[in-house]
């Protein structure tokens, strides 16, 4: 028996998929615009921002002197990616985007998926530590100023409580309750459907978990690019920890 | 008339292909993990293992003076891995920098097109399929084709506790593409299809390897123990597709 279904108008997006009938991955997105990426290769090192190589659509982004680490890992199977915080005391920022390129646009019904797990989930040590991962403008150190943004996040305060945002640049939609209980090594499939940025929707496992408007977007602000940051702030004490693993980042949306 | 056709579950794999209905080839898988290179464009150069470069999923190991390139303006793309005539142990080899991400415990499937536009010579052998972990003759766990001088093809299923080659009866040609197969979709009982056709039918390919030793990168070479032995392998496309998990 088949482990497939396919869709002519997949979510009224107007295109047709093929996805897994049990896991609800997305397995051929057929869209003008395509983006797919396992992490399978020989090429486990991701190039610094700044200093992007030819072929290679990614980059990272550090910030912390104990450093924390973005690269593949090394025989994983299906390929993995691995964003991971250390305990040292001190401000930390592990990211891996598209260089600032924003690329994608999220009013030509965008649709990301990618599985992830955190296998370590962010921890407090005294001051927070944080994950997010989805769409969004160009990055900025502090989460709540990236200019545009359709993400799931997870806080150490609330570690195991899955959140998402929106924000468009006009009215953010910040910190919503995803009713998903996070376990720590646990892979889960999220997709974040823009077909329609007056009801964006967040899907956890192919359930929908969250729908918001994203309605003031413009031209601009609405380009954005694959994100991925696990982060921690510094002014005491911030020891907390937190480890993402993305299997693999889909991405399709229409040419115009 | 479509030069293609369409399998909702191919094989018995629980995932749609669609198939060139001459050659055979498998022109859309629709796996979750589906890794494809035709070896296009601009970036002749393949790293060496070692000194993998960002955005190249290819590396080469070379044991001596045998060369792994893209062919300049080879049409559909092409890789061509050699050996030269000097007398010597040589390795030339097209894998993943021993990053072993794709498993048979999976049900990974690889299909390559190819020519040997030079037969081996003397002690050379070209192999291709999934390999673990390079080594000296030939990894320790490996599902693949070998070809010796003869020119006759041997599938091969190796977990380090039983090696099973048998001949196929197929003698290449030189120049001649064809394109390989081999299915893992049941370890105990892996497949090898050559031009569509099953062969080595009569022998069950039972691999056994944990699921630890069940990872695989693509590998396609050419070695010589020793000796003057020739051969070049031109390779059009590689694609690898198998379930999540």
């Amino acid at each position: 028996m088949s482990k497939t279904y396919g869709k002519y108008n997949y979510f009224n997006s107007g295109f047709p998929m093929v996805y897994d009938k049990s896991t609800f991955e997305s397995i051929l997105g057929m869209f003008p615009v395509t983006f797919y990426d396992d992490f399978i290769g020989g090429d486990i090192v991701i190039p610094a921002t700044g200093t992007v190589q030819s072929g290679c659509a990614w980059s990272t982004l550090i910030v912390g002197a104990a450093p924390p680490t973005v690269g593949k890992v090394a025989d994983s199977i299906n390929g993995v990616v691995q964003l991971a915080l250390t305990a040292a005391n001190q401000a930390q920022i592990a990211v891996l985007d598209w260089n600032d390129q924003e690329s994608l646009s999220l009013e030509q019904g965008l649709i990301f998926e990618a599985r992830i797990a955190m296998s370590v989930l962010p921890t407090v040590g005294t001051e927070g530590s944080q994950a997010v991962f989805g769409i969004a403008g160009a990055h900025n150190a502090t989460l709540d100023t990236v200019d545009c943004k359709a993400w799931f996040k997870i806080e150490s305060a609330a570690n195991t409580a899955l959140l998402w945002e929106v924000d468009d640049n006009v009215t953010p939609d910040l910190d919503n309750d995803a009713s998903t209980v996070l376990v720590a090594g646990t892979y889960h499939i999220y997709r974040i459907d823009a077909t329609s940025i007056a009801a964006v929707k967040f899907y956890v496992d192919g359930v929908l978990v969250g729908t918001a408007s994203m309605a003031g977007l413009t031209g601009e602000i609405g380009k954005v690019q694959p994100y991925f940051n696990v982060s921690k702030a510094h002014t005491t004490t911030s020891t907390g920890l937190g480890t993402m693993l993305i299997d693999y980042v889909k991405i399709f949306q229409d040419r115009s | 008339m479509g030069k293609t056709r369409a399998n909702y579950n191919w094989k018995n794999t629980g995932f749609p292909v669609v198939s060139h209905k001459t050659t055979v080839e498998s022109i859309t898988p629709m796996f979750p993990i589906v890794f494809m290179d035709d070896f296009l464009g601009g970036d002749v150069v393949i790293p060496a293992s070692g000194s993998p470069e960002s955005g190249c999923k290819w590396s080469k190991k070379i044991v001596s003076n045998g060369t792994v390139a893209k062919t300049a303006d080879g049409i559909n793309g092409l890789a061509a891995i050699s050996l030269s005539a000097t007398s010597a142990k040589m390795d030339a080899a097209l894998h993943m920098n021993d990053e072993l991400m794709l498993s048979i415990a999976q049900g990974a499937i690889f299909e390559t097109r190819l020519a040997l536009t030079t037969l081996p010579t003397l002690l050379s052998v070209a192999s291709f399929g999934l390999w673990g972990a390079w080594a000296d003759g030939g990894s320790a766990y490996r599902v693949g084709f070998e070809v010796p001088a003869t020119g006759i093809v041997t599938c091969e299923s190796d977990d380090n506790a039983t090696d099973i080659p048998a001949a196929s009866g197929i003698t290449l040609v030189v120049n001649i593409y064809h394109i390989f197969r081999i299915d893992c979709t049941v370890q105990t009982d892996i497949k090898f299809y050559i031009d569509g056709v099953r062969v080595c039918t009569t022998t069950t390919y039972a691999n056994a390897a944990s699921t630890a030793n069940s990872k695989m990168q693509p590998h396609l070479g050419l070695y010589k123990a020793s000796g003057a032995g020739l051969g070049v392998i031109s390779v059009d496309y590689v694609k690898i597709f198998q379930d999540r998990s």
